[in-house]
């Protein structure tokens, strides 16, 4: 059975070595000041005990005044489970550094999280649309996305100048 | 590599393998001719539809996750509502059966049929006319309890229950 | 003797017979050998978890039966577990039971897609996937007995099963139990010696542990690469923990070896569906569900062992009738993630070879 590791006891860890890190830590899920995440993942994948060497998911929450990432995180060695969270500081302008560097698994889901619900990830390798065309109005995962003012999908399309339309 | 590597051992055991194949029966059917027999839940096209056991409650159209079904009630009488439409959009309907599974009059049945297609969209909507000129082959998909007959049913409903599952 | 070659790109797909689908990879070429792969994906993007948003619970569960098709019973389960760890909603042990014979069953299904259309791919027109099609259509046949569809089963319910199995169900399934061992040995003789088949994927697309962990690939992918990880003993849901059954693992994590591991594991799930079959109790299916429900705010994240990899479901509830947040955590799609890494440098050819044994399933990778 993966036990999880309860969020509490997880920050009391973090906060022996990044005293400014976390923001709180209740019983499921560590939450993270967003400036010290890429060191904290690292501390995590790389500290004998933890090692959360495998990031099950990324997934991010829109929650209306924030959006909320979530990273589920996983120990295969040690058959354990963690969730930490960062929140953003506000909906306008939301950015979170990427993790796509400890953990490359980061990669393909950060994307689909800019795509989807637009969080920029900071230094991603490669941050573009995944799952969408480059030039698709907003962010249909948002709560506040309802339409395309009255268009088809399809019309949002525009086609460039060589004919092609998407990368 | 290995010996077996060397001299294509391998394929050839694949062969014999394959030879043996020529003598087996074959499993396909030959459609058009030959038809399978459907299972008794089978869950197909043509919505069997009792206008004498519905209410018009519009519990089905509530539970579609598409909201495929149309229903148009026109006054109340007798505990219950006379229905006025009654329309299934078979084009956008993705066979779940969870209309059926809603009912509470086991008014309404997945159908048994599959061979549906046309060339216009607009006549894979289903209307009160034709569900009720339809040819009644109700499926038993979601029938937790086998309906109770009634004195009003329907030939084929009993034929259905009769067959059970 | 060296030739001067020139770069070229080339596109595979979106409608190429290779790509299973939908896919399209921007293959750049030096010569014949790739130096660079970018997968470009969406063209199937349906928006289910905008949809799941406005739906109900329930309404949702034949959305979970398109994502991967080739496993419906595998992503119905996964959804509802979530579901249930949301609204802490007991199961009683017949359907448990019955949900491990449906996922092991589907396993087999879609595994045997899995390796007749990568042999189909690597050559071997038709002729395998016809011998895989035979065993995948008497578990469709089971299926479509049990829920009346052969392909969208929406079989799983919130608090068990839609249905109880026919009579018929357990004289079929136990029919299907004794052959199929000896349809698996088939396979391996037909296949497992061909040395061309050998030939074509032993060393091709190595994709080494580290990098399978560190890239978060799941499912027969990082058990090819040799890592010993599968939910099904890591972290046992339902009541997998109740049956003996081997984890195999590849050595070098090629092609073949990943092929080698869907093999083996069909014959795991024959096992495991044995034993489930000798245990299963009798009982209710279906526990008391409130027909619209409305679980307490709160999230659930609830993962299963899909034939694909870790498929999970993460669910944000905010006290109504529909999920707040509902976000598939799709095994295909994240095991595209290393693609790159696992083609360049290998020959053109093999890129059709290589996607092939990812086993990717277009609807769950654009959702
Ligand atoms: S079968 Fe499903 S989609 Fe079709 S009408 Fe009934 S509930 Fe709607
Ligand atoms: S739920 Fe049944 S009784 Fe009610 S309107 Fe639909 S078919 Fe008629």
């Amino acid at each position: 059975m993966t036990t999880a590791i309860s969020g509490i006891e997880l920050a009391n860890q973090i906060k022996a070595s990044f005293a400014e890190a976390v923001l709180e830590g209740d019983e499921r899920a560590v939450i993270l000041r967003s400036e010290y995440l890429t060191q904290v993942a690292s501390f995590l994948k790389t500290t004998p005990g933890l090692e959360f060497d495998y990031l099950s998911h990324v997934t991010a929450v829109d929650y209306l005044d924030y959006f909320e990432v979530i990273y589920h995180i996983t120990s295969l060695a040690h058959n354990h489970s963690a969730v930490i969270k960062v929140k953003t500081p506000d909906r306008d302008n939301p950015e979170v550094p990427s993790v796509a560097s400890v953990w490359c698994g980061a990669n393909l889901q950060e994307r689909e999280v800019y795509d989807l619900m637009g969080v920029t990830f900071l230094e991603h390798p490669n941050l573009k649309r995944v799952l969408l065309w480059e030039g698709f109005p907003g962010h249909p995962l948002r709560k506040d996305f309802l339409t395309l003012e009255g268009k088809s999908p399809w019309q949002t399309i525009e086609p460039l100048e060589e004919g092609h339309h998407v990368l | 590599m290995g010996l077996t590597e060397m001299y294509g051992l391998g394929i050839a055991k694949g062969m014999i393998l394959t030879l043996k194949h020529l003598g087996r029966k074959p499993f396909t059917t030959q459609y058009p001719e030959e038809r399978l027999s459907l299972p008794a839940r089978f869950r197909g096209y043509e919505f069997t539809w009792y206008i004498n056991r519905c209410t018009g409650c519009a519990t089905c159209a509530k539970a579609c996750p598409h909201g495929c079904i149309r229903i148009v009630t026109a006054g109340y009488a007798d505990n219950r509502y006379i229905v006025d439409t009654f329309d299934i959009e078979t084009s956008t309907c993705m066979y779940c059966g969870l209309c059926v599974e809603a009912c509470p009059f086991q008014a309404i049945y997945m159908g048994s049929g599959f061979e549906r297609a046309t060339y216009n969209v607009e006549r894979l909507t289903l209307d009160k006319e034709d569900l009720i000129a339809a040819p009644k082959k109700p499926s038993l998909y979601a029938q937790f309890t086998l309906p109770k007959p009634r004195e009003d049913d329907e030939p084929s409903l009993a034929e259905a229950v009769a067959r059970g599952r | 003797m060296s030739f001067k070659t020139e770069p070229l790109v080339v596109n595979f797909g979106p409608q190429h017979p290779s790509t299973h689908g939908v896919f399209r990879m921007i293959v750049s070429l030096d010569g014949e050998v790739i130096t660079d792969v970018e997968p470009v994906m969406g063209y199937l993007h349906r928006g289910v978890e905008k949809l799941a948003e406005e739906r109900t619970y329930l309404q949702n569960i034949p959305f979970t039966d398109r994502l991967d098709y080739l496993a419906s019973m595998s992503n119905n389960l996964a959804y509802v577990l979530a579901v249930e760890k949301l609204a802490n909603i007991p199961v009683s042990p017949r359907a448990q039971y019955l949900r491990v014979i449906m996922a092991e069953l589907q396993r087999i299904a879609s595994h045997a897609m899995a390796v007749g259309s990568f042999l189909n791919d690597a050559g071997a027109f038709f002729t395998p996937l016809m011998y895989m099609f035979r065993e995948r259509e008497k578990v469709l046949d089971l299926f479509e007995m049990t829920c009346g569809q052969r392909l969208t089963y929406n079989y799983m319910r919130v608090g068990g099963l839609s249905h109880d199995i026919p009579p018929e169900f357990l004289p079929a399934l136990g029919k299907f139990l004794d052959d199929m061992p000896g349809f698996i040995d088939e396979y391996e003789q037909l296949l497992s010696e061909n040395e061309i088949l050998l030939a074509r994927t032993k060393g091709v697309g190595i994709l080494p542990p580290q990098l399978a962990i560190n890239a978060s690939v799941s499912g027969p992918i990082l058990r090819g690469s040799g890592v010993k990880w599968d939910l099904r003993k890591a972290d046992p849901y339902c009541v997998y923990d109740r049956f003996d059954f081997d984890i195999p693992v590849g050595k070098a994590g090629d092609s073949y070896d990943r092929f080698w591991v869907r093999l083996q594991e069909m014959r795991q799930s024959v096992r495991i569906i044995q034993q489930a079959v000798a245990q299963l109790p009798q009982g209710e299916v279906r526990s008391q569900v409130p027909a619209t429900l409305r679980p307490q705010a709160g999230e659930a994240y609830a993962h299963i062992e899909a034939p694909k990899g870790e498929l999970g479901f993460y669910l944000v509830s905010d006290g109504s009738v529909a999920p707040y947040r509902f976000k598939i955590r799709s095994p295909s799609f994240i095991n595209l993630t290393p693609l790159r890494e696992m083609m360049v440098g290998y020959k053109v050819a093999d890129a059709v070879i290589i996607l092939g044994s990812l086993d990717i399933v277009l609807g769950e990778v654009d959702r």
